[in-house]
């Protein structure tokens, strides 16, 4: 069994972790008057969504590598819970929940809507950072074949937590409607470049086995498959925040091209995180 | 990460798993809480009905040394939508004709919740036949 202090080093790796990914979104205004302006139903969206990413994160990169299902399912419980109490506390603190004059739904609306992107950083930091036990003994690692799938999970994780912080910001329908096709044309081509130097050098370690030929290839695909998952997920983010009510099509386009920028970054960075452990 | 090492290993292999109290603590808690939140949400989800924002608005008078003539309004939303931008204006009346005019404006009016703010005038409202504070405009937020 796992002593009393190793599982609170864990839990203080989750909790600085959450903290350190979220924060950001924490201080960010637009996500509180999301809290209360969304409907409930969007919120159990939200959760249920949320959940499953965490699933996914801890079935392929969690911090408990040999987990069965059941302890992917209870860490994920526990990750919400965490996420929870620290969007009370850091909400608490900065002034923006009162429990004497607000009313249950606006408290409730915002500490959720802040809880899921606190989880996710529960579940990377508690996976990444430091772990004292990570080095030496954990060869198997770098062969932790986690297919397809799992490369997409990974992939929507960190797309999520990278592009989670600024999707909800005013400032991506302003670039997107005061952008210029030419720029937007850019930023496309920047996304794919910097998408293809992230995977080339989270590939690197395997490279020498496989001839040049492939390898680019290989990294070509993988750049294409992240961009698009990417995309994705702005998508998905910018319709949640309630970016795309009574805009044109194209502004929607801009806007998920704007988002995909820092998604991609996340997308190829979340093959990283877990070829580094 | 205890787990990592070959004993744990084991133990997940046999398709066991041994926690310690804090881990089922907090798991316990977690778990309370993720399914209360669900049954919150879920509550209201099937209880709510949308409706548009109802702005009711009070005041009354709370003058300070630096602001004789000062009002604290309340602004208080019974719908069940958000209104965005409130303007709120008070003005001095004195038979029929308005003496001075004042304005206020709250950014949000969360649904079933209130927000306050002031309201100054440079003319006693004492010389006033009356005040009168209404809701000038608010947006869907």
């Amino acid at each position: 069994m796992k002593s009393v202090s190793d599982s609170l080093k864990e839990y203080a790796r989750g909790i600085t972790g959450g903290l350190l990914f979220s924060l950001p979104l924490l201080y960010t205004m637009e996500v509180w008057w999301l809290g209360f302006s969304i409907q409930p139903y969007q919120l159990l969206i939200y959760i249920v969504a949320t959940f499953l990413l965490l699933l996914g994160y801890n079935n392929y990169a969690g911090v408990h590598e040999d987990a069965t299902f059941k302890e992917v399912i209870i860490d994920s419980v526990e990750e919400i819970g965490i996420g929870f109490i620290l969007s009370v506390l850091v909400l608490w603190l900065a002034g923006r929940i009162d429990f004497s004059e607000m009313n249950i739904n606006e408290i409730m609306g915002k500490t959720i809507v802040e809880t899921m992107t606190v989880a996710i950083g529960v579940s990377v930091g508690t996976a990444q950072l430091g772990g004292d036990t990570t080095s030496g003994n954990n060869d198997k690692n770098d062969d932790r074949n986690i297919g397809g799938a799992g490369h997409a999970v990974l992939a929507l994780c960190g797309s999520v937590l990278i592009a989670g912080n600024v999707a909800p910001t005013d400032e991506i329908p302003m670039i997107a409607m005061e952008i210029s096709t030419f720029r937007l044309l850019m930023i496309v081509l920047v996304s794919l470049a910097l998408g293809t130097v992230i995977l080339f050098f989270s590939n690197f370690r395997k490279s020498s086995k496989l001839p040049s030929g492939s390898l680019s290839l290989a990294v070509m695909f993988e750049t294409f498959t992240a961009y698009v998952i990417a995309l994705i997920t702005s998508a998905l983010m910018l319709w949640f925040f309630g970016r795309f009510s009574d805009i044109h099509f194209s502004t929607a386009v801009s806007e998920v091209i704007v988002l995909g920028l820092p998604a991609v970054l996340g997308a190829s960075a979340g093959r990283l995180l877990i070829k580094q452990q | 990460m205890p787990s990592k090492n070959s004993e744990t290993r084991k133990k997940s292999d046999s398709g066991e798993f041994q926690k310690n109290r804090l881990e089922w603590s907090v798991f316990a808690i977690s778990s309370i809480l993720l399914c209360g939140l669900i049954a919150y949400l879920c509550y209201e989800t099937f209880t709510h009905k949308p409706s548009a924002p109802d702005l009711q608005v009070t005041y009354a008078k709370d003058s300070t040394a630096h602001n004789p003539y000062s009002y604290r309004i309340y602004l208080e939303n019974h719908g069940g939508e958000t209104a965005e931008d409130v303007m709120i204006e008070a003005s001095l009346l004195n038979n029929d004709s308005v003496m001075e005019r004042s304005e206020l404006q709250i950014a949000f009016s969360p649904k079933r919740s209130k927000r306050e703010g002031w309201i100054n005038f440079s003319i006693n409202p004492a010389t006033a036949d009356s005040i009168q504070v209404r809701v000038l405009s608010y947006k869907k937020s």
